[in-house]
């Protein structure tokens, strides 16, 4: 009898034990409830902001003399952390990549051989596939992924994509969809894995969730490679842009890459200037509506979004004690930040919420009015654009967007792509 | 004088004479040669189109290695085949052992616990980042934290069913440990962001389409070895449904034979649903559907024709669930319920239409 109660006393501990590890390693962190709007973003993540036009790393010549399959050089990006790629006499390339884990995703490491028509394959090397001639023939199963494509004008290499075409805001993709020339291959874990063999891709891009996990594993099996891209786990948002030059080393072109890139820094630096110039900073709350209570999702000073408001002088919104890079809020505690806040940011396009006219949407439960807020009565509401998950790439074009919603005033001579723009749908 | 409860129940398990015996060899039967048809159109169909010739040619001749007929049907279509039959046939046999223990018609998976024990667990992967420094999203860590759910939450209820006779307090301890790992489920979803809530709720769609060869290797192994040892407990079950007293007097060790089934449904469910995610009803509908077309409870031939049928009702779910929405594919949960409700609802209708 006593050995039962220890059985099960020992139990009930180890399940309490777990409850409790778990509970610590939560990513949305324990919200105090201070209900204080007091955490205005204090810069606790460590930006690497633009820097001047230096600092890029001069290209490998593809002509230069060397004895082949010998190394010439290992490209870093200036930006992303996730990646680098290695340059061999000869014609050969290794993709490397490294990308850390998130409180979400796991992390993954991979080496891509490529070995275009003619190139010498180095000896002593190892790699976990190698892809031989011309990469024509890509299914991109993040939206940002096919983005990259199309911006190094290489979308007719993509042959399926995860985005339906009624969702689709690359003109070029788009229009391939509608001509069958690429195909919507569902997404997530319920993808059409058949219809995504019979595409024959060289090459599958993929993100880092569980779902696409079990997707790659399944699609691995069948022989068709997957490569992780960790566009998602960099903190800042011209690093996450510079997964580009990884794109740009798949398909030959990473001249175009780094010029895209490079332009990106130049249009970044030009409004961080300008935004530095202007006294009154304003307050930003950043968030997502959730379907599941607590319903508001706010993003803090740990989320790659800060990276571009602080840039440009904003300082987040969200409780003090937070170290992850969201955190959930009852009605209580969003309320107080939500009446606070210069400038509201709804942080998902309008693409899954077509009734939505403006901000008032998300009205909760009678205890939030948006219609209360500064922000609203300011008309300082913003929703981020139809095309935000599939032009991350544009930097110039977010980063301006940005300016414009932040200092309407001192940005009136800009035009704005959309990429952020006013939650008052007509 | 009126029929004696237990003579009924006798009657009901052993009454396999004659007509009887005819029509349940008629039921096995049609279930195996259905099982074969359905088997083979699930190989033939998909959102793809492949000429049967080309079918034939990728599953025989290795002529056709590494084309992508051959990796459409022998890696896409062909496990997913192995995989709903084994895991339909499963969850259905574990569902038939929930019922005769509890002896309650509604019992499955899901009444013990078992179900949301694996689900609670792969939550603490997903939301709560238990990671023990692992890789978290690997498909294996989801399956060894499914599989640690429904042991654990089978283990608590073996301990219960030790030192308790009454299979209805069971019965509650089950309901309420299925309540208590729902409840803080719901807590690690409240403090998690919406990538992992979405993630996780991804998992919950069951679907046996991403299950690897490896994974089905286990799967099949697994079940087998179930499905043969729970065939050498057909008497005993039949004695149990008689009666406790009435099986201890034909010898059952009564106890023992709790365990086991408790043990068999947990592994049953558990090795499912860490691999395909959670599949409601089929537990649940298939004993149902079998007694109806049996019109007998005698398990020596309830109990093939449960995994024959449970088998049959997987690859049909699974086949409707992946083409109707191609390319998209619907959760493998939704269309059991979908298509298990009309069946149930259809033969009690016709079993009892005079009183209705």
């Amino acid at each position: 009898m006593k050995q039962n109660k220890g059985l099960r006393l020992a139990l009930v501990l180890a399940l309490c034990a777990s409850m409790v590890l778990s509970m610590a390693g939560c990513s949305g962190g324990g919200n105090s409830s201070s209900g204080a709007p007091s955490g205005q973003g204090s810069s606790s993540q460590t930006n690497p902001a633009p820097q001047d036009g230096d600092g890029w790393q001069e290209l490998p010549d593809p002509n230069a003399q060397g004895t082949a399959g010998e190394l010439q050089a290992i490209y870093t990006p200036k930006y992303a952390k996730g990646f680098t790629v290695e340059y061999y006499y000869g014609g050969a390339k290794v993709i490397a990549t490294d990308i850390k884990a998130t409180s979400n995703t796991e992390a993954f490491a991979q080496r891509v051989l490529l070995l275009p028509e003619g190139a010498v394959e180095p000896a002593n090397i190892t790699y976990d596939h190698k892809i031989e001639g011309e990469l024509e023939r890509v299914i991109t199963f993040a939206s940002s992924h096919a983005g990259f494509f199309s911006m190094l004008e290489a979308t007719d290499r993509i042959k399926g994509t995860s985005i339906k075409e009624a969702s689709c805001f690359i003109p070029a993709l788009k229009t391939a969809l509608q001509e069958g020339s690429a195909q919507y291959v569902g997404s997530g874990k319920n993808a059409d894995k058949e219809l995504m063999a019979s595409l024959q891709p060289q090459l599958v891009t993929i993100g880092g969730m569980a779902s696409d996990t079990e997707v790659a594993a399944k699609l691995e099996e069948s022989g068709i490679f997957c490569l992780y891209f960790g566009d998602f786990a960099e903190d800042n948002y011209l690093g996450r842009a510079e997964w580009i030059s990884l794109v740009g080393a798949l398909c030959g072109k990473e001249q175009e890459a780094q010029d895209i890139m490079k332009d990106n820094e130049l249009a970044a630096q030009n409004v961080i200037e300008r935004a530095a110039k202007v006294e009154e900073k304003p307050t930003v709350l950043w968030f997502v509506h959730s379907s599941q209570a607590p319903h508001w999702n706010v993003r803090t000073t740990y989320d790659y979004v800060n990276s571009m408001v602080s840039d440009l002088g904003g300082k987040m919104l969200f409780p003090e004690g937070i170290t992850s890079n969201s955190v959930k809020l009852s009605n209580e505690d969003f309320l107080p930040l939500m009446l606070e806040a210069d400038k509201i940011v709804f942080g998902i396009s309008l693409n899954s919420y077509a009734e939505a006219k403006d901000i008032t949407f998300f009205n909760k439960e009678g205890q939030i009015d948006f219609s209360q807020a500064k922000a609203f009565q300011n008309d300082d509401c913003y929703v981020v654009g139809y095309d935000w998950a599939q032009d991350t790439a544009d930097v110039r074009s977010i980063m301006e967007s940005l300016a414009i919603a932040l200092y309407p005033d001192e940005f009136s001579d800009l035009e704005n792509s959309g990429k952020i723009m006013k939650f008052k749908v007509q | 004088m009126n029929k004696k409860p237990q003579t009924a129940a006798h009657d009901r398990v052993r009454d396999s004479g004659g007509a009887a015996k005819n029509r349940i060899a008629l039921v096995l039967v049609l279930s195996v040669a259905l099982l074969g048809v359905c088997a083979v159109l699930a190989i033939g169909i998909g959102s793809v189109y492949i000429p049967p010739g080309k079918v034939v040619e990728a599953l025989f001749s290795p002529a056709a290695a590494g084309s992508t007929e051959q990796i459409i049907i022998t890696n896409m279509r062909l496990t997913r085949v192995i995989a709903s039959i084994f895991g339909g046939g499963a969850l259905a046999l574990s569902g038939l052992l929930l019922q005769i223990l509890f002896q309650n018609p509604i019992a499955d998976p899901y009444v013990l616990g078992i179900s949301s024990g694996a689900r609670l667990f792969v939550g603490l992967v997903m939301l709560g980042g238990l990671t023990l420094g692992f890789h978290t999203s690997s498909p294996w860590f989801l399956f060894l934290g499914a599989l640690a759910g429904a042991l654990t939450v089978m283990g608590i209820v073996l301990l219960f069913a030790l030192r308790m006779k009454s299979v209805v307090t069971l019965l509650i301890v089950g309901t309420m440990l299925g309540y208590l790992c729902t409840a803080l489920v719901n807590l690690l979803v409240a403090f998690s962001d919406d990538h992992a809530i979405a993630d996780f709720t991804r998992w919950g769609m069951g679907s046996f389409g991403l299950m690897t060869w490896a994974q089905i290797q286990v799967l099949v192994l697994v079940c087998s070895v179930i499905f043969l040892l729970s065939f050498l407990l057909t008497k005993s079950l039949n004695s149990l449904m008689l009666g406790e007293a009435y099986a201890k007097t034909m010898g059952v060790n009564t106890r023992q034979l709790r365990m086991v089934m408790i043990l068999f449904s947990g592994v049953l469910t558990g090795v499912v649903t860490a691999f395909a995610g959670p599949v409601a009803f089929i537990g649940m509908s298939v004993p149902h559907i079998c007694r109806l077309l049996l019109k007998t409870e005698d398990n020596r031939f309830l109990l093939p024709a449960v995994i024959l049928v449970g088998g049959v009702f997987g690859l049909v779910c699974d086949l409707i669930a992946r083409t109707v929405a191609s390319p998209g594919e619907l959760s493998v949960g939704t269309i059991t319920s979908f298509v298990g409700v009309p069946i149930v609802l259809f033969l009690l209708v016709k079993k009892n239409k005079v009183s209705l």
